[in-house]
Order: structure tokens, then sequence, then C-alpha cells
């Protein structure tokens, strides 16, 4: 009898704390409205007359958040019509280009170009060593409203088939 | 001389019998009915067989019978911490029946100890001082009696005994044991929905959330909340000041909807761990505090939240509220 009184006891006790509920929560829910994706570049062409075997640097170029709202992460591709895309600093040849961009805190002057930052034929996403010297403000995360400086370095082909060239640089928020 | 219970009317017994030249004596009347009015009377005879006049006297005898033994008694275990609810059904003045009178008494008895419980004297020695002693009156029998046990030490197992006592002393049996755990506290909250939807806000917005959120304490003892909230996948939570992928989410104990700026970030604001809820001009104070919340006590919760200002997404954002129940 003593142990069946005991178990008895047991059992009414676990199903006493069965009930409770601790801690208990909620979801909270928000969703933005209002904004729109979109970036502006503020220069639309970069025109350079230069040599063949040779690196040419842009000046700064403002790269501006204009959604009204997003945090955006940009990706940057190019196209060419007659040189073929280089794929590191060094990847010149004939008929062959290197562009390399380098997005960073606007107004703090010109960057340091690495094979990370070389553009080629098919969208990269920025990051904070992609298209960037910059760890904490690149083509990465940038806040409604937030400015970037973008820096281009275009290394022309060793030789050239034709001399004249159009190369279109993309920044794409996707 | 003779007795009679109905005034010598129809019953006569004579249990003195005629004796000379009596001039005192005493003599006791045994085996009575008790509880019962008696009738004596007493006469004399001369030499010469005449007869006096009756002298007549009456008296009621008490109560000689005890009440019976309960046999019913039960231990529920109780509401609230540290209780147990005992009842029984009332046994009579006498056995089973009369109504017991002014004067009675419910005696009851515990023990934790399982070796005490089941020996006798352990109980007959506890009757006469019981720890618990209610005093009682114009209950009949079969009357179902309650008492509730409090201040027990919480999860313990209580074996409990009663007797009754009525009002002349006579004591019944020792009752049926019953056996139970006192009541252990139970800490439990409950908040009346499950969501809340700002909708659709542009970024920088400053918004008090719109109906009312009630919080319940459920549990059978006294309660000071705490609160925390998690961030979500895309947002990181400030206390005061939004951001690029940041929201602020603060929370006020208020019986209405508050105006944003009742709302601070050091008082109000909720971060990824839980705070206490603190007294008046603390930690997510209003005209309410989520502080030594009794059981059943209802609290409203309002949130001021702060959107971002800016987002890297505009699917909809959840962020799990959190309230926990500590003891005070």
């Amino acid at each position: 009898m003593k142990k069946l009184i005991l178990f008895l006891g047991v059992v009414v006790m676990f199903s006493g704390m069965l009930y409770a509920d601790n801690p208990d929560s909620m979801t909270i829910s928000v969703t933005i409205t209002g904004a729109t994706k979109s970036v502006d570049i503020s220069s639309t062409t970069w025109t350079l007359s230069a040599a063949t075997g040779t690196t040419n640097n842009s000046g700064e170029i403002k790269v501006t958040n204009n959604s009204g709202g997003f945090t955006e992460t940009y990706q940057v591709k190019s196209s060419s019509t007659n040189w073929e895309a280089g794929t590191a600093l060094a990847d010149v040849g004939a008929n062959r280009r290197v562009l390399a961009s380098v997005i960073k805190t606007y107004g703090v002057g010109s960057p340091t170009f690495a094979d990370d930052d070389v553009v080629g034929l098919s969208y990269v996403t920025c990051s904070a060593t992609q298209f960037s010297d910059d760890a904490t403000n690149n083509g990465a995360n940038v806040a409604a409203g937030g400015d970037r400086g973008m820096w281009l370095q275009l290394k022309t082909p060793t030789s050239v088939a034709s001399t004249t060239e159009n190369i279109t640089l993309y920044v794409y928020v996707p | 001389m003779s007795k009679s219970t109905d005034n010598f009317t129809t019953t006569i017994t004579t249990f003195v019998a005629f004796s000379n030249n009596l001039t005192a004596q005493t003599t006791t009347a045994i085996s009575l009915l008790s509880e019962t009015t008696h009738w004596f009377r007493v006469w004399a005879y001369n030499e010469e067989g005449l007869q006096t006049t009756f002298i007549i006297t009456s008296t009621k005898t008490l109560d000689g019978t005890a009440p019976s033994a309960i046999t019913n008694l039960t231990a529920l275990t109780g509401t609230y911490p540290g209780e147990i609810d005992l009842s029984w059904s009332a046994p009579g003045d006498d056995g089973n029946s009369g109504t017991l009178q002014s004067g009675s008494w419910f005696y009851i008895s515990t023990t934790t100890l399982f070796s005490q419980a089941t020996t006798q004297s352990y109980w007959d020695g506890k009757r006469d001082n019981a720890e618990i002693q209610i005093s009682t009156s114009d209950i009949n029998p079969g009357f179902l009696c309650n008492y509730k046990l409090t201040g027990l030490l919480e999860n313990v197992t209580y074996y409990v005994r009663i007797w009754t006592r009525d009002e002349l002393g006579n004591w019944s049996s020792l009752s049926n044991g019953a056996t139970n755990w006192a009541q252990i506290s139970i800490l439990s909250i409950d908040i009346d929905t499950t969501t809340f939807d700002f909708g659709g806000l542009p970024v920088s917005t400053v918004i008090v959330s719109g109906s009312t959120i009630t919080i319940i304490n459920t549990g059978n003892t006294n309660a000071t909340y705490s609160l925390r909230i998690t961030t979500t996948p895309a947002w990181n939570v400030d206390t005061s000041t939004p951001g690029n992928d940041i929201f602020a989410l603060q929370g006020i104990f208020n019986d209405v909807k508050p105006s944003t700026t009742v709302f601070s970030g050091e008082l109000h604001g909720l971060t990824t761990t839980y705070q206490l809820s603190g007294t008046a001009g603390g930690k997510f104070v209003g005209n309410q505090t989520g502080q030594n919340v009794p059981p059943a006590d209802e609290r409203k919760v309002w949130y001021l939240l702060k959107t971002p200002l800016s987002t890297s997404t505009t699917g909809q954002q959840n962020m799990i509220f959190y309230i926990n129940a500590n003891a005070p």
C-alpha cells in the first residue's frame, strides 16, 4: 500500500507540471513597404585615350543607393565590343584588357587594386574583399541613401586589332 | 420509588421496593437512556397502609454516545503552493444520528512520516493535541465538510486523520487515513495571442501596437516577468536606435494604449536576453508592472516598433517575443 500511494503521488505531480507554460511567446511581424531597388552612378561615361599596354585610373565616381528604403548589395560586371576581358590584373594581352573596380567610402581617396577587383563579363557580388579595399564600407549592405566612391582601373591590351573600344560597366541590385 | 420517561403517562417502573421504617435512603438509577428526561416519584405508607402523596422530580440524562468515526476523509492536492484540500462527511452527535451541537469539534492531525502514519499508538497520542482544532455547531449527519491545509512543505506527502468530539467530550474513533502531497509552486504564463502583425510600414517608422495584448499569470504563485525579443534573419535589434537592417522594439505594461512619447530605450528597450520587469519607474513599467503579479492577474503589454532606416529585404520579418514568469 505504501508503494502504491507514493506512485500515485508521483503521477499526479508530473501531470500537474505538464500544464505549466513558461515561458510563453508570440510572433511579431512587420513588412517594409515603399522601398524600390535603385542605384545611381553619377557619371555615365569615362572617356580616355591611352596607349597599348598602359594602366589608366579613373577619378572617383559616386554611386548612390537611391532606393528609398533598401539596403543594397551591388553586383558588378562589364561588357566589351572588341576586346576580351582579362580575369586578373596581369591578365592583359593582345586584344585583351583588364578592367578593375573598387567601391569604398566616398571621398577618402584612391584605392589599391587587387585581382579580386577585376570585373568580368558576369555579375559578381560585392563584398568586403570583392571590388573592395575597405572591409567596412564597400559595395555590400549599402544603406538607403548611402554614397560610395567607385574607382576604375583600365589596363589596355598589349596590342589591338581595333583602336576603339566601348566597355560598359554594370552595377546591379539583385 | 418509581421512574418514568413520559411523566408517568404510560411507562412506570418501580425500581426501589417498599421497605420498613426508612427515614432516608440514597439510590442510583442505572442503565438509563442517554439524553432522556426521566421522572422519579417517591411516596410512603403508614402503618395503616395509607399512602402519602407523590413527590415527583425529573432530570435529563447526559449524552453518553460518541459520534461515529469519519470513514470518508479525502485529501486532494490544493491549488496553491503548500496546500492540501480535505473533505469529509460529518457524523452524528450520537453515532451517525443527531446534530452536532455547539461545542462540538473536529480535530485533524497530520504526519509526513509513513512509519508514524501506520502506527495506531502515534495517532492515539495525537488526538488530544491535534494541530488543527475546528469548532463546529449545528452540523447534521452527512453534511459535507471542507478544510484547506496551508503552509505545508511543497511536494511533501502528508498523512491525515480526523476525529470528532461532541459537546460533552465524547470522542469518535480515528477516521480513515487520507494521503496526498502538498501543492508545488507552478510558474506559468499565457499571452492571449500568438501573433501580432504591424503590417506594411515604410522604413524609419515609429509606431505603437494597435491592439490589446493580455498577459495572464496562469501559475499558482506570484510571478515577476522577464522579457526578451529575438532578431530576425535579416535584422538585428537595438533598444532604441534603428539603423541599417536594425530595428528597435520596446515594451511597456499599461492598461491602455500609450503614446510613443511614453517609451524610452533605456526603460523599455527589449534585447535578445531576458530583462526583469521592475517596480514603479523601472523596466517595462507603465501604469502596470510585471513584478510580483498575483495568480490570475492580467497585464496589458504594448510594443513600440521603430522600423530600420534601411532594409536589405522587403519580405515579412518575424521576431519572437518571449515572456518568462520568475519567482519574485
